[in-house]
């Protein structure tokens, strides 16, 4: 084989050339702190690189629709506890009223206090969760329950009603209407629980104990009237079981979530990340390879008969 | 026999060796010239018939036949035909790799990434479509959308101008070597009548030869009537000192490159032209087609759940997205009022009813059928992406083959063509003996004719 000076030098320069391609090509691997650049770097890794990210950003996502349903259930269950102490409250009270010696200013007083407490209760019938009432439905703006005045029997009597706002056009809150998070996909979780349901019972009980003690119906307070408190605690306690629940799923949620997105980031590290400890070493390799062929290069201007020719 | 023949003899033999020696210096000064072939001197021995009434052959000296240039024309053909692949596949990868460029993929910025925004502002506003915050948001996360992916449609055309930018240079770069190879021929021609060779004009036809190849692949070949001739894509470029021109129609965005002679359409087989038209008409053309059908069933899928719902003003909604001339925008009315958007699947159920808004998070998830098949929106987007990657590494890979491929055949070619230093300074030696002998020889005959002119015949004096 025939070899000229200008061969040589050819060979070498596209040596060195593609030598420092390579060493570039590392280089910026690490810079970018990651394999997959561009697509054509791995086409099927730059799929599921792009598939991996999209789940981490829902997972993502759906973790914080959890927890910010998980405040939701708080601020449910908080409202359902105190509506559990009034209510306590107020058996106590029906019990101390069933007591048929009680003189008149006595039975004044626990009028007052059930009245307090029925405004008590209205409160939390109308809690907020970051200004959003939590019993009103798709209502969530407006305060599900108000005092109406109403005749009753021919008397004007203060009760508590659907907020008369709302029916406005036709709108009202309906049995169904329940506001669903995302939790994946195709999985939701119903985080409300509707404000009828709920409290219908409830202040009916509470109004009929007003309305027993205002006519000193002591059978009837010791009878239905102390039969429809103690009703209304029994269905405090269901809603409450439901939002505990509720609040164990959502919290084991969490906790899967976090578990997946240590799972997805570390899959998507795997395609596209880095092994640096590795790209390190070849990074050093290529240096080193580099350096030989700049080397080799010093060397290519050998001597020719010129040299030797006098 | 004249009795100056021997000092004739030595004078060819001194002419031949300087001719020679010039030869060589011509090659060293030449060692490094692009495209430059050594060249040999070709010595022949002269002689006259018969001699006086003698009957044998009787040598006259040396002569220079021809100045040789020293190629392999077999090699050189290789060279071309895989050259213009590795234009081909050279030009491809290297815009392929600005199509990466511009959906830049995966990355923090891409349009997955803003759509993968997008699905989250969904799911925030899901969560309360009564917080003007949240509705702000999906309106933000909706134009960025918009003015991603119109900046990625926008970036792709900027790219087919370019290429046809490209094009049209080509072709002009085309016809001048057309024109300048025309030219050479004529000169050849008009040297080799002359009994001359014309070494140096055939590499400078080489060289442009080896250049043509790179933009588009010819067969070339000396035809009957001994006329260099060039034939690309069955149509013939150059034919002895004529050449036929390329047009190329600027005036639509996918001209066609015509023989303005011939008027057809010029077929291209391989080259850098054949990879722009390739990434023009094909690659590039599909992709521009995918994201637009990309961009069309998104809107209108997006928008036909979005008109199902009743915004926060209790009206049914309106198209979210507009898609109108190739380019992507959120509703104006949505953008100054983003309480247009919708929530409700009933109007009873304002603010709070969000089951629509949970629809339109969802529809990440639909299998809706896109370009015949079955897939979900981020999917599509995804096999855009694969489509891509999978062509600009195809592109990548046989770059870096026909690379390699041409440079060894390259390297054949020097084998044969290229100077060699010491080789010139041996001939150099040799010639220089040669020249040195023969002069010696001039000398020798000198002292003869001294002999018989001067000293014979002297006696008596």
């Amino acid at each position: 084989m025939r070899i000229t000076q200008s061969m040589i030098t050819e060979n070498f320069m596209r040596n060195l050339n593609q030598n420092l391609k390579r060493l570039a090509d590392v280089n910026d691997m690490i810079a970018a702190q990651r394999k997959i650049r561009r697509p054509s770097d791995d086409p099927v890794g730059a799929a599921l690189a792009l598939k991996l990210r999209r789940q981490l950003s829902a997972i993502e996502q759906y973790n914080s629709n959890a927890k910010d349903a998980l405040t939701w259930m708080k601020d449910t269950e908080t409202a359902l506890t105190n509506v559990g102490d009034i209510l306590q409250r107020l058996n106590e009270l029906t019990v101390q009223a069933a007591n048929g010696t009680l003189t008149p200013e006595d039975r004044e007083k626990i009028l007052y206090e059930v009245r307090e407490l029925k405004d008590q209760l209205l409160q939390e019938a109308n809690s907020t969760s970051i200004n959003r009432y939590i019993f009103g439905g798709y209502i969530t703006d407006k305060p599900p329950f108000a005092i109406v005045e109403k005749e009753i029997d021919g008397e004007l009597r203060k009760v508590v009603e659907l907020n008369p706002e709302i029916p406005d056009e036709g709108k009202t809150i309906d049995d169904n209407d329940f506001l669903e998070y995302n939790l994946g996909r195709s999985e939701r979780i119903p985080i409300n629980l509707i404000g009828p349901e709920v409290f219908e019972d409830i202040f009916d009980a509470v109004e009929s104990l007003e309305n027993a003690l205002e006519t000193n119906d002591s059978e009837a307070i010791s009878g239905d009237v102390l039969e429809d408190i103690k009703n209304s605690l029994g269905i405090v306690l269901k809603y409450r079981a439901q939002i505990g629940a509720r609040t164990n799923r959502l919290e084991a949620t969490v906790s899967r979530l976090d578990a997946n997105e240590v799972d997805y980031l570390e899959l998507l590290n795997n395609t596209e990340g880095i092994d640096l400890a590795e790209l390190i070493t070849e990074l050093k390799m290529e240096e080193s390879i580099y350096r030989a062929s700049l080397s080799v290069g010093a060397r290519i201007i050998q001597p020719t008969l010129v040299d030797f020719l006098r | 026999m004249s009795s100056f023949l021997g000092i004739e003899i030595a004078k060819t033999a001194l002419f031949a060796n300087q001719r020679a020696q010039q030869t060589v210096s011509h090659n060293v000064a030449n060692a490094n010239t692009q495209g430059y072939s050594r060249q040999r001197a070709m010595m022949e021995s002269t002689y006259t018939a018969y001699g006086f009434g003698a009957n044998y052959q009787m040598g006259t000296g040396v002569k220079i036949t021809d100045i040789n240039r020293i190629r392999d024309e077999f090699t050189d053909r290789q060279y071309r035909n895989e050259n213009s692949s590795r234009g081909m596949w050279n030009i491809e990868s290297d815009i392929l790799k600005q199509v990466e460029a511009v959906f830049n993929e995966p990355s923090d910025i891409g349009i997955s990434s803003v759509l993968n925004e997008f699905w989250k502002s969904l799911e925030t506003f899901a969560k309360d479509p009564s917080s003007l915050e949240a509705r702000e948001t999906v309106k933000e996360r909706g134009v960025t959308l918009s003015n991603t992916i119109n900046h990625a449609f926008t970036q792709l055309n900027d790219i087919i101008n370019d290429i046809n930018y490209r094009i049209s240079i080509q072709v002009n770069d085309i016809n001048s070597i057309a024109d300048q190879i025309a030219q050479l021929n004529l000169q050849i021609q008009q040297t080799q009548i002359g009994g001359a060779s014309a070494a140096d004009l055939m590499d400078k036809r080489d060289l442009l030869l080896d250049d043509l190849s790179e933009l588009v692949q010819f067969e070339s070949y000396v035809d009957e009537n001994g006329l260099f001739t060039i034939n690309v894509g069955g149509a013939i470029l150059v034919k002895g000192n004529e050449s036929a021109t390329m047009e190329f129609d600027t005036s639509t965005a996918n001209g066609k490159i015509t023989w303005k002679e011939y008027s057809s359409e010029v077929r291209i087989l391989s080259g850098e032209l054949k990879g722009l038209l390739d990434l023009r008409d094909d690659k590039i053309h599909n992709y521009l087609d995918k994201l637009n059908e990309f961009t069309q069933t998104f809107v209108d899928e997006f928008n036909a759940i979005h008109q199902n719902g009743y915004n926060l003003e209790g009206d049914n909604g309106l198209d979210f997205f507009q898609y109108v001339d190739g380019i992507l925008s959120v509703n104006p009315d949505i953008v100054n009022n983003p309480s247009k958007i919708a929530s409700a699947e009933d109007p009873d159920g304002i603010p709070g009813d969000n089951r629509i808004a949970l629809e339109l998070s969802d529809f990440r998830y639909k299998e809706i059928s896109i370009d015949g098949r079955d897939c979900t929106i981020d999917e599509y987007y995804g096999s855009i992406i694969s489509k891509i990657g999978v062509d600009s590494q195809e592109a990548a890979r046989a770059a870096d083959s026909q690379a390699f491929m041409v440079s060894q055949l390259d390297e054949r070619r020097q084998m044969t063509s290229s100077v060699s230093l010491d080789e010139e300074m041996t001939k150099m030696i040799q010639y220089l003996h040669g020249f040195n002998a023969a002069s010696r020889m001039v000398t020798t005959v000198d002292e003869m004719l001294n002999t018989i002119v001067n000293r014979m015949g002297i006696t008596g004096r």
